[in-house]
């Protein structure tokens, strides 16, 4: 898909709110996202062939992720996986690579909608909304958790002390935004040019 | 009672900055550093209120939170807030309050002749005078009463004020940060925990600023000082003050109310009024405190009778005496103390009245030496004076008996401080445990067993004396910490003493008139307790709801344990025996706006878009609400209405061509070896069967038979699927589907994921619905052989890849085109613009309602959770030969009973419309069914309708009444076959 045929929800070089330092948000564009799952008695299997497709160790468990050259890997549940990756042919070389005997590959490459949030109170206007311990030390880089924010279901992946991503559904990004933008203001906020996952 | 400034002191107040205020209209000045109620008393402000029920005039009463009488509308305006406590009120420029509960004014109040008939107004007098005079003469008299009592009055007008929420995660959560509080969160910082210190008052230290004596060397106010900046200074410590945290919930989950800019005219740029808190704490250290209470005596409500402790922080922290000429009326230490800490600050102490017959030791010296006469031994039995108290009228009281004795004596005063002892702030623990229990020798009420993380310290506690309160905060905060408790760090208390026991004087005997007022906020009296008692109403929990004792904003903060005594001595019982209430939550009101948060107006719940959500309303769409979903309804032209926009949409459908958004269809994704199996388990019909490239028409049932869900399957592989639902069902239908993979049927190899925001969608439908598509659709064959009916196929629309799907709603030749959710608006925009030439038109919910009504096909206003597939004609869709889901059930005689409602069609036979909902009526009046849909059909040029009616097919033909009650209404139907065109499905087959 070329760029502009996406939807431009989070408008670059607003700047809104108390201090529009504060806090930055961009568009996080990764070129492929797909859910893999494995079937109960595969999922070492299914779990090392991620590892290895990818390129990246295994997270710890579920509710963490690892990154590198270009590709997360999450592990969302129990058999439960999502590719996020920067090369737009992830998701065909995992369907490839994941047989139906281990486990299924689904692309939600269109499904999700990512946004970047950085900056000190990154923390501070995700638990607006967020009912999980978001501090450094309880909520570690690395880390994910799937929530509500204002009846959204998102994954919220946190990269380091004061970044985020958080991924929503498509038919609820511009609710989303709107929720973000509005929680943002007592902080304030500028909007970045659009980016993929670094 | 006619308060002033005092020369020197105010430990809070900044005497270089004056501030301009505005009270019921006159203009007064105060101090930065003031509260309202500081501010007013300095000016010799002496009403602030009149009372619920009879408007009495009130003056202060306290001079914290626990305010029964100064509650006022704050601010004019939309955002102004009734009943809030002048004493909790920072001054600040520009603020302005008006008293409530009165006309016309604070000063003449009409409605105080309530108090002349006070004596009609006893406890239970609703239910007394409104019991058995029926619904209409309650409704004629309620309007009356409820502007004759009550407090402030809430405004219809839209708050323009902003009020957040959040949630705040916490090994230790302090709640109060007075000197228990703060030793508590040094020793649970100490041990490197995160703490968060929580007080409802705008500075921390509690009664520390009224103390004397000396902690560490320190006077007790610097050693606060020196203590909050120390905890300001450590990075895991959070001292949130301005908040109170008014309900404590499961799993250690409290709720929180901060009043952000509640001190400020108008909040900063972007800065809430309140936020609300949710706290979720590992460990919680109650350090609540407690409040003074108040004896209950004749006349007590008197403007000028407040609570020493009130009295003695009005001089100590705004340098504001209570009074010209002040006396005090206590049952223990604490009064005799507030004597001589207000005349050390310069206040005119003229008399100690106190129950007891000695004093503790050294006070009776020190009170001497300060001019304060002491009357000991002595009640305080009638006040004088109706809107300012002029003076008091003293017996000598006998303990042992309870009983006034000697003569009376008159004491000229404009104030009175009261101490009866103190009463722990035990909400909090009491939410969240066992029922408090009393202790004889506090006289006092104290924690019960904790059902939640917390421990309890300082006043709240019982541990009423400051190094008691410095001990055991401590050693709760090492607790809640998991550390070791180190006596030998703690600070060192010189000079300050605790409250003796206090004589259980509850309520002084009446020497004559005047009423005995045990809750001030809700005009609860002595008497009301004991006529409550006398009707039978003796249980706590009747006596509070029969006389409304504890019941008010306050929650009977300095009300419910002299209640309690009053109706123990009434039962003969001890006060324990008698117990407690409950608490609940709140402790506090909490403002409405704080709870919603931003969740309000067009905020309260998000909105579902698809791609071409901008699209629709750039070219005349008029939306509508499906689900969280806003989707097209119509696309008006000028001049147009509703009906002539849908009837033109929906015939151009049948003449030519339309194309209609749906985007919106749930769609998951169904793969793995046990797919086909599982879906046949599903589904009553056999989708297993379904060859790779097809698609099939499908329904679900419920476990108990009833339909649940329809859609199609597309069989994308051998193993792999996509399966469509209603708008509606589409969450239902994927957590349906998880639950039976997870706990049902765990052994089956298969995934099932959402995909509904994958998928765009664009039906095109309509004769022409071919002849398009081949103009614009490349690398697919569309001839009727290559994809027939049901038929799936790959193509390319420019570069976007679509798949196409031969399924009509419609009845029409029609193709579901979809493509990838951020090319949605792309396709759709390039068959918008290739059907033009072909006539096409986009079409809304409401052309799509009328086309598939004409075709009799079913939604969820028929599929509404009390039909079989049966009912509506589906029968044929249950298969006989395998298992499924509802299929055990499908069958039970209920189910199985000819009369039940079947789908039927309507048609008006007088041109009428026939609103969904109307009752399908015999002759006699009797139901026989419902609308469940209906549309003018351009097809058959009349209304036409889709019913359930009981024996359904067999009154086809029959003609009955369409009864619509709500517009008084009947329309005369015509019973028809639910399919009204094109019944042999021939447009489909070509």
């Amino acid at each position: 898909m070329s760029d502009t045929d996406m939807p431009r929800l989070l408008e670059p070089g607003k700047r809104d709110g108390r201090d529009p330092n504060a806090l930055s948000f961009r568009e996080a564009r990764p070129a492929s996202i797909c859910e893999v799952a494995s079937w109960p008695d595969r999922l070492e299997a299914v779990a090392n062939e991620l590892s290895k497709s990818c390129g990246v160790n295994l997270p710890k468990g579920p509710g963490g992720f690892t990154a590198g050259g270009g590709k997360r890997l999450c592990w969302l549940a129990f058999g439960r996986f999502l590719v996020i990756s920067e090369d737009a042919t992830t998701t065909a070389a995992l369907k490839e690579r994941i047989s139906t005997d281990d486990g299924s590959v689904v692309d939600l490459g269109h499904a999700r909608y990512g946004v970047r949030i950085e900056g000190e109170k990154a923390a501070a206007v995700l638990n607006k909304a967020v009912a999980i311990d978001l501090d450094i030390a309880a909520f570690p880089a690395g880390a994910l958790a799937q929530a509500p924010i204002h009846h959204i279901p998102v994954l919220i992946m946190r990269l380091d002390d004061a970044r985020f991503d958080v991924f929503a559904p498509s038919s609820l990004a511009q609710a989303f935004v709107d929720w973000l933008e509005d929680a943002a203001q007592e902080f304030g906020y500028h909007i970045g040019a659009p980016g993929g996952l670094s | 009672m006619s308060g002033y400034r005092l020369g020197k002191g105010g430990l809070l107040i900044d005497r270089e900055k004056e501030i301009a205020f505005c009270f019921d209209g006159t203009m007064h000045e105060g101090y930065a550093g003031d509260t309202l109620a500081s501010a007013l008393l300095a000016s010799g402000q002496t009403l602030f209120g009149r009372s619920f029920k009879y408007h009495r005039p009130r003056g202060l009463y306290s001079a914290g939170p626990e305010e029964p009488n100064a509650l006022l509308e704050l601010r004019p305006g939309p955002n102004q807030v009734p009943n809030t406590r002048a004493t909790m009120v920072e001054l600040h420029e520009g603020l302005e309050a008006n008293s409530q509960n009165r006309f016309p004014s604070l000063g003449f109040d009409l409605m105080a002749v309530n108090d002349r008939f006070s004596r009609f107004l006893s406890a239970g007098f609703y239910y007394k005078t409104f019991m058995g005079t029926g619904q209409p003469v309650w409704h004629f008299f309620e309007h009356f009463i409820r502007r004759a009592a009550g407090l402030g009055r809430a405004r219809h007008d839209a708050d323009p004020d902003r009020y957040e929420k959040t949630n705040a995660f916490t090994d230790v959560l302090i709640v109060g940060a007075g000197p228990a509080g703060l030793m508590a969160a040094k020793a649970a910082a100490d041990a490197g925990k995160r703490v968060l210190v929580v007080d409802e008052n705008a500075q921390a230290g509690g009664r520390l600023w009224d103390e004397g004596g000396e902690v560490d060397g320190l006077p007790t106010h610097e050693w606060a000082r020196a203590a909050i900046a120390d905890l300001e200074a450590r990075g895991n410590v959070t001292l949130l003050l301005r908040t109170c945290v008014y309900g404590y919930y499961d799993d250690n989950i409290l709720g929180a109310s901060e009043r952000v800019s509640e001190h400020k005219k108008t909040p900063g740029a972007f800065e809430p009024r309140h936020r609300h808190w949710t706290i979720h704490a590992k460990k919680v250290v109650l350090a609540t405190g407690a409040i003074e209470r108040p004896i209950a005596f004749a006349g007590n409500d008197a403007p000028g009778v407040m609570l020493a402790s009130a009295g003695l922080a009005y001089a100590a922290r705004y340098g504001v005496a209570a009074g010209r000429r002040v006396a005090v009326f206590a049952n223990n230490d604490s009064g005799a103390r507030a004597a001589i800490a207000l005349s050390d600050l310069g206040v005119n102490v003229s008399a100690l009245i106190d129950a007891r017959a000695s004093l503790g030791e050294g006070l009776t010296g020190a009170l001497s030496a300060r001019g304060v006469m002491v009357w000991s031994g002595s009640a305080v039995t009638a006040t004088k004076g109706r809107r300012a108290l002029k003076s008091v009228i003293v017996s000598g009281y006998d303990a042992d008996r309870g009983a006034l004795v000697g003569g009376r004596e008159t004491i000229a005063c404009d104030a009175l401080l009261v101490s009866g002892g103190w009463t722990p702030t035990v909400h909090l623990a009491s939410q969240a445990g066992g029922p408090p229990v009393f202790d004889e020798t506090l006289q006092a009420f104290l924690p019960g067993e904790p059902r939640e993380d917390w421990i309890a310290c300082g006043n709240v506690a019982g541990e009423l004396d400051l190094a008691s309160c410095i001990e055991g905060g401590t050693r709760a905060g090492a607790e809640a910490a998991g550390a070791v408790f180190r006596e030998d760090a703690l600070p060192k208390v010189h000079g300050v003493c605790g409250p003796e026991t206090p004589l259980p004087v509850w309520e002084v005997p009446a020497a004559g008139k005047g009423k005995v007022f045990v809750d001030l906020q809700n005009d609860v009296t002595a008497e009301d307790v004991r006529l409550s008692e006398r009707e039978g109403f003796r249980s706590v929990e009747h006596l509070k709801r029969y006389t409304t004792l504890g019941m008010a904003a306050d929650q009977g903060k300095t009300s419910n344990v002299n209640g309690l005594a009053i109706l123990a001595r009434a039962r003969g019982q001890s006060i324990r025996e008698v117990g407690s209430t409950r608490f609940r939550p709140p402790y506090q009101p909490v403002p409405i706006g704080a709870i919603a948060g931003r969740e309000a107006g067009a905020h309260l719940m998000p909105v579902r878009r698809t791609p071409m959500h901008d699209w629709h309303l750039s070219h005349g769409g008029e939306m509508m609400e499906a689900g969280l979903w806003m989707r097209p309804q119509i696309y008006r032209r000028e001049g147009e209405t509703l009906e002539e926009a849908y009837v033109r949409e929906a015939r151009n459908v049948r003449e030519n061509v339309g194309i209609v958004d749906v985007s919106t269809l749930g769609k998951i994704d169904v793969q793995g070896p046990d797919a086909a199996k599982f879906l046949d388990l599903i589904y009553t019909n056999a989708i297993g069967k379904v060859k790779v490239g097809k698609a099939r028409y499908g329904l679900m049932l419920r476990e108990d038979g009833i339909l649940f869900d329809d859609g199609t399957a597309w069989r994308l592989g051998e193993n792999h699927y996509l399966v469509t639902t209603t708008t509606a069902g589409a969450a239902a239908v994927l957590a349906h589907m998880e639950y039976y993979l997870s706990a049902i049927w765990p052994e089956l190899k298969v995934h099932v994921a959402s995909v509904s925001d994958q998928w765009a969608g664009t039906a095109v439908a309509g004769p022409k619905a071919r002849d398009l598509l081949q103009t614009i659709v490349a690398d697919c064959d569309l001839s009727h052989d290559a994809l027939p009916q049901m038929g799936i196929a790959d193509g390319r629309i420019g570069e976007i890849e679509v798949k196409i799907a031969r399924l009509s709603f419609s009845g029409e030749l029609a193709y579901e085109v979809y493509s990838g959710w951020n090319e949605g608006l792309a396709v759709w925009t390039a068959l918008h613009e290739a059907g033009l030439p072909f006539g096409l038109m986009p079409y809304g919910m409401e052309a799509m309602g009328t086309l598939r009504i004409e075709k009799g096909h079913v939604t969820h206003a028929e599929m509404d959770g009390r039909t079989t597939a049966a009912d509506l004609g589906l029968g044929g869709l249950a298969a006989k030969k395998k298992p499924y889901i509802g299929s055990a059930m499908q069958d039970r005689p209920a189910l199985a009973d000819p009369d039940r409602e079947a789908m039927v069609g309507l048609v008006s036979k007088d041109g009428e419309p026939i609103p969904a909902g109307s009752h399908l009526v015999t002759d006699d009046g009797r139901s026989l069914g419902h609308v469940t849909a209906f549309a003018f059909s351009p097809m058959k040029e009349t209304y036409i309708a889709l019913a359930l009616l009981k024996q359904g097919r067999e009154r086809i033909g029959d003609t009955l009444e369409a009864a619509f009650p709500l517009k008084n209404k009947s329309i005369t139907v015509a019973v028809a076959d639910p399919c009204f065109y094109d019944k042999d499905g021939s447009r489909l087959n070509v």
